[in-house]
């Protein structure tokens, strides 16, 4: 593979201001913050599937709405092939919108109810000027083809209330691909699939990254998934990252000890395998006002003097894989 | 692991869905017997029965749904018998079920400690406030919420707290058999496995018989002693917990063992299960899962299989018939 970046995040922030109540509303003071994106940096390279893991509101969707400029950054800088998004006019964004796309996690509510199959899928051509009419329907069944939903001419007419939850996320993910985009935000694309399906969606993903030469980022908050699919994979805590690295050296040799609790904490499908690591206690604490120093100091269990005072950079421990924790610095 | 005494022995069950499109048989002749003290889980794809399954236990499906054959005996009474006076003394008192989403199931309201003194009161006649405040305390504090918590509202205590206050409801009469349904699907993975490890200690504690409905094979894994997997509408397998895993007998569970990430393995190859499940108001002919079996031969489409002993586990599939025809 080359290494070759689509997608740069240069110290990436979002707050979220808190409403206040009406007195607090007088008091500049009172403002406060949810930090929902605090400050990350990391590259995702051409053609690999990025993990970006965590449990809820560690900010990983946020992140994947940033890239896809749903939402514009507090501060920082995003990067689409060396051009900085945050800087364009909404004209300029529409050639970039094109080439990246979405998948979410519920295919009930990310197809609209009332437009059937076809509409919903030429919809994307038409705003982008794409093709003739003609043109346009064939390229529509072609996809239906490609993403296994068959025979396409009878689910173009159907709505999504007519197709199966499976069906639907088939549909979300033709929709997705049919501009032919290169960079596709996958956020939960699965968790909403019955067991039996699952496989057949992460296959389907991967079958036509390949044809597309596509570069996914996955969003999950299940390390099992993201075990199946990606390639590099990043652990986001409370609006930070706190590792990254190869899928496998993250799974061999988790380093921060959040990594190591997190996948100790996956339930194993083998009654005979035992939990090693003890569960940390409690949970993600309050992100408006998350600890000071490393975020996971409380919960540590090898936690040292300095953790409480300072914020523990990411730092390269060995070729590729970084980590934010004093026990290696 | 549990005693040979059977707190609860479903008997040819069969619970029907009449909607506008047909009758929907959600269960169909399914029989199940839960021993004092065991964990059972009972795993299956949305959409098999698993839920209805804990709900006729109470004998309380939802509406329209209805038991239409069947018996349902709770310490050899016949709980379809029972008038609904007499029901409300056991719902709750004797069995109690805790729901995936305990946002939905609190009160927003009503601070948490009323949730527990309330459910007291209505079974305890005579008991007073204090008395029951007392005990809501003890038992919340044993499931590690402190008592100044005990004011608050649910929706100032996090998803874990609260899911941990529905378990302290389900067990404030002493409730003999606990149904979790899906207790952990919106928690997140470490307060997962806080929590199971919680229920785990508790159940010892109390002296509990556990049924755990769940779709998450890892769990079923961790916590129970036998597991019951259903598919359809039906049962397809019954077994100890490790031997199931060991080596699954009916080919739903071997697929769905298959395609399951494992998480301790390096490189684990995960095959994907053919088709979809069954429409229940059109089920297959014969057995359930045949349009999706590799194994399945004439007779899986013909008639539909009725457990069969094999190795002190029961499975419903043609594979294991010891009646040749």
């Amino acid at each position: 593979m080359v290494l070759e970046p689509i997608v740069e995040l240069q110290n990436v922030k979002r707050y979220f201001e808190v409403e206040r109540d009406f007195i607090q509303k007088f008091n500049p003071k009172a403002r406060k913050f949810v930090k929902a994106v605090d400050g990350v940096s990391f590259n995702i390279e051409k053609g690999e599937v990025f993990g970006l893991v965590g449990e809820s509101g560690s900010g990983k969707t946020t992140t994947g709405k940033l890239i896809l400029d749903v939402i514009k950054p507090t501060a920082g800088k995003i990067l689409f092939e060396k051009t900085n998004l945050t800087q364009l006019s909404k004209r300029e964004m529409k050639l970039f919108r094109r080439r990246m796309q979405v998948i979410f996690q519920d295919p009930y509510a990310s197809l609209n109810p009332r437009m059937k199959t076809g509409k919903a899928l030429t919809q994307p051509l038409e705003i982008h000027g794409i093709g003739t009419v003609k043109e346009r329907k064939q390229r529509v069944l072609d996809m239906l083809e490609h993403v296994g939903l068959t025979p396409p001419q009878t689910v173009y007419t159907r709505y999504p209330h007519q197709l199966s939850g499976g069906q639907r996320q088939r549909v979300v993910i033709a929709r997705a691909l049919i501009l032919n985009p290169d960079f596709v935000v996958a956020d939960e694309p699965i968790a909403m699939a019955d067991v039996s399906m699952r496989v057949l969606l992460l296959d389907l993903m991967m079958n036509l990254k390949r044809e597309f030469n596509l570069t996914y980022l996955f969003i999950t908050h299940d390390l099992a998934t993201a075990k199946y699919i990606c390639n590099r994979i990043a652990i986001m805590y409370l609006g930070k990252i706190i590792e990254i690295g190869s899928l496998k050296e993250v799974f061999r040799d988790p380093l921060q000890p959040y990594t190591k609790a997190l996948l100790s904490a996956i339930p194993i499908p083998d009654p005979e395998a035992k939990r090693k690591e003890p569960i940390p206690k409690g949970e993600i604490p309050n992100p408006i006002n998350p600890p000071s120093g490393c975020r996971f100091h409380p919960r540590c269990p090898s936690r040292m003097q300095r953790c409480d005072k300072e914020v523990p950079p990411l730092n390269e421990v060995t070729p590729g894989h970084f980590v934010a924790c004093y026990l290696y610095y | 692991m549990h005693s040979l005494e059977k707190i609860i022995q479903i008997r040819d069950l069969e619970v029907t869905f009449p909607i506008r499109e047909g009758d929907l048989i959600a269960i169909a002749s399914v029989s199940l017997e839960i021993y004092k003290g065991e964990t059972l889980g009972l795993v299956g794809e949305s959409g098999c029965g698993k839920s209805t399954l804990g709900f006729s236990i109470l004998n309380a499906v939802p509406s329209p749904g209805r038991i239409t054959k069947g018996k349902i005996l709770f310490h050899n009474e016949n709980l379809l018998d029972k008038s609904e006076s007499e029901l409300r003394k056991i719902r709750g008192k004797k069995i109690s079920m805790i729901f995936q989403d305990p946002m939905t199931s609190l009160n927003p309201l009503m601070r948490i400690d009323r949730h527990i003194i309330e459910t007291i009161k209505k079974h305890e006649r005579g008991t007073n406030t204090h008395t029951a405040r007392e005990r809501a305390a003890f038992l919340l504090n044993k499931l590690g919420i402190i008592k100044e918590r005990l004011f608050d509202f649910p929706h100032q205590l996090s998803g874990g707290m609260r899911q941990r206050v529905m378990i302290g409801i389900g067990l404030a009469l002493n409730a003999e058999l606990l149904i979790a349904d899906e207790p952990t699907t919106s928690l997140d993975v470490i307060v997962e496995a806080q929590f199971l490890d919680q229920l785990k200690q508790l159940k010892e504690e109390f002296g509990l018989t556990l049924i755990l409905i769940t779709h998450n094979m890892g769990i079923v894994a961790q916590i129970s002693d036998r597991i019951a997997v259903m598919y359809g509408g039906k049962i397809m397998e019954v077994s100890e917990a490790e031997s199931l895993f060991k080596r699954p007998l009916h080919p739903y569970t071997e697929g769905l063992l298959n395609s399951i990430p494992n998480i301790k393995l390096y490189d684990d190859n995960l095959e994907s299960m053919p088709g979809f499940p069954p429409d229940l108001l059109n089920p297959p002919k014969g057995c359930r899962f045949s349009p999706r079996c590799r194994y399945a031969f004439d007779r899986c489409f013909e008639e539909s299989p009725h457990p069969y002993h094999y190795e002190d586990r029961l499975v419903s599939c043609y594979k294991y018939a010891n009646d040749k025809s």
